[in-house]
């Protein structure tokens, strides 16, 4: 054979041909890196000025609030130490699992116009009253109905009769009925005041996105940025006084947790293509890795994914969602004590805090 | 124009060179995180890029494979020791992917330096030049390393094809005349 010969049959046998690759400015996983690489510090001098954007050091405006609440504010906003700018990532198992579920909410059908949800949310409540202090794993019912015809949104969480209070071990059970075996209550006082915001352990002071997906940018970073964006306008506490609040302390994690309630069956279904843009947004997102097993916590085939994040008040908390390996459907999410913080002391490692389970979701055409 | 358009451009040019050319030596979901190391790099180093950034792309992409490579390497060796038995020496990515069995045999019996050599060449089109760039090694050596890998490979290639399809052999050599070794 001719050395030539054998040189044309390697470059027959290339297994990557440039010419399959995607273009550039178009291929998502490309654009999301160039941001990712530029929004490094160079360490070496710069010939031009680097202008970096500070969200979360915009001026505060003026507004006719008592002096106290200003002051308070002022302090709270001066003292914060400024949360740090988010980066993105293109790679990963985690990465290519949620771009799966990005591709399969995109193409999902929905068969109907009302869309049900039926499932329960779980959490950890400790009460110190009247001498004796316990934890109870609190579940209750919930319920979401969706009318697409109307946008017509009910989610309705079953409290009273309809919850389930399971004390954790014989000492809280003897302490729970000591005080009583209370149910739920609005006021803390008279029984166990049961959360059901499907908040979980979040540490953001409240800081919840309740904007339109529709309007968020398609690029899965800009839209990160964006929904920082929005909540730093127009989110949190501090906005409701008219003032702006602070970007979200831990942006990754708040991105995760917000994209992944966007996602929930029990909120507003979001059309195929903005399901899909949360999953890419999520996709993005550093830190968040693949858990082993196949299941969900009812025993269906599912994919888990976790992002831990450590905060004073809730010390490190593993934040699961587990997606149907056959749908877009989440069918489980938890909130998992690492090592307790200040304000969840009461638990031990491995504990759940918080669960949100769906045991059925779909679109119908009966009401 | 600003670094930060400079980069852009850059990236654009060379992303889908850069990530064919690790995707052609591990598997893809590493391929991606050694595209994302080599322009960090070149990100951080950018004032100080050649003019053609190409090969300099290459070779920062070699030697985040390099690293990897010598990683699993490391634990591959501490995996072994502690199950008690010796490892099997495993074939580079890029020979592993080749579909063509007789060239993947061929290319198993080059060193890894002259397959790295002539895939430059045969793969990513490089010219004697800009592939020493990328090898870290003078012209001279380069054309010295590409001559022998090619010569290496043409007979290792004959060798492979004639392994799997032994020669026929016409009728008058089977009744006793000798066969004489052209190769």
């Amino acid at each position: 054979m001719q050395e030539q010969d054998a040189i044309a049959r390697l470059a027959a046998a290339d297994p990557v041909r440039e010419v399959d690759l995607a273009d550039v400015r178009s291929d998502p996983v490309a654009s999301a890196l160039l941001r990712s690489v530029l929004a490094e510090p160079r360490p070496i001098a710069r010939r031009f000025p680097v202008i970096r954007r500070h969200h979360h050091r915009r001026r505060l405006v003026s507004i006719g609030v008592t002096g106290a609440v200003a002051a308070a504010v002022l302090i709270a906003v001066h003292d914060a130490t400024p949360p740090p700018e988010p980066t993105f990532i293109a790679t990963g198992s985690a990465h290519t699992v949620l771009l799966s579920a990005a591709a399969r909410a995109e193409h999902a059908v929905a068969q109907g116009n009302y869309w049900t949800a039926q499932g329960e949310i779980t959490e950890l409540i400790h009460r110190d009253h009247d001498g004796n202090a316990y934890t109870v794993q609190v579940t209750h019912p919930t319920k979401t109905d969706y009318d697409r015809k109307t946008g017509g949104l009910n989610t309705t969480h079953y409290l009273g009769d309809a919850i389930k209070v399971q004390p954790l071990n014989p000492a809280d059970a003897a302490a729970y009925r000591r005080d009583g075996s209370p149910g739920s209550d609005e006021n803390p006082d008279e029984g166990l005041s049961v959360d059901t915001g499907q908040q979980g352990p979040a540490s953001t002071d409240q800081l919840i996105f309740e904007g339109k997906v529709s309007e968020l940018p398609s690029d899965p970073v800009e839209m990160g940025e964006a929904m920082l964006d929005w909540v730093a306008g127009k989110g949190g506490w501090l906005s409701k006084l008219g003032l702006t609040s602070s970007r979200p302390e831990h942006p990754e994690a708040w991105l995760f947790r917000e994209g992944t309630k966007e996602l929930s069956a029990f909120a507003r279904p979001d059309q195929p293509s903005e399901r899909a843009k949360l999953y890419r947004m999520l996709a993005v997102i550093p830190g968040v890795r693949v858990l082993e097993g196949d299941r969900d916590p009812l025993d269906r085939p599912a994919v888990s994914l976790a992002l831990t994040e450590t905060t004073k008040k809730f010390g490190t908390v593993e934040w699961q969602l587990y997606i149907d390996s056959s749908s877009d459907l989440l069918l489980a999410t938890k909130a998992v004590v690492v090592k307790p913080g200040k304000d969840n002391a009461f638990l031990a490692p491995g504990a759940v805090q918080y669960s949100e389970i769906v045991r059925s979701a779909g679109w119908s055409n009966k009401p | 124009m600003t670094e930060e358009e400079q980069f852009t451009l850059l990236f654009r040019r060379n992303y889908p060179r850069v990530l064919a050319f690790a995707s052609r030596r591990t598997e893809e979901s590493r391929a991606h995180d050694v595209v994302a190391e080599t322009f960090a790099t070149a990100w951080r180093h950018l004032g100080q890029l050649p003019e053609d950034p190409l090969p300099w792309l290459y070779r920062t992409a070699r030697n985040c494979l390099s690293n990897d490579y010598r990683g699993t390497r490391r634990q591959s060796r501490l995996a072994d020791r502690l199950a008690g038995h010796r490892a099997e020496p495993v074939p580079d990515h890029a020979v592993q992917v080749v579909e063509d069995a007789r060239l993947r045999s061929a290319l198993a019996g080059l060193s890894g330096s002259d397959r790295e050599a002539l895939f430059l060449v045969a793969w990513e089109g490089l010219d004697q030049t800009a592939a020493a760039l990328v090898l870290d090694c003078s012209v001279p050596a380069f054309k010295a390393r590409v001559h022998r890998a090619r010569k290496r490979l043409a007979r290792l290639l004959v060798e492979a094809d004639a392994e799997t399809h032994p020669i026929q052999l016409p009728d008058r050599l089977l009744t006793g005349d000798r066969v004489r070794e052209e190769f």
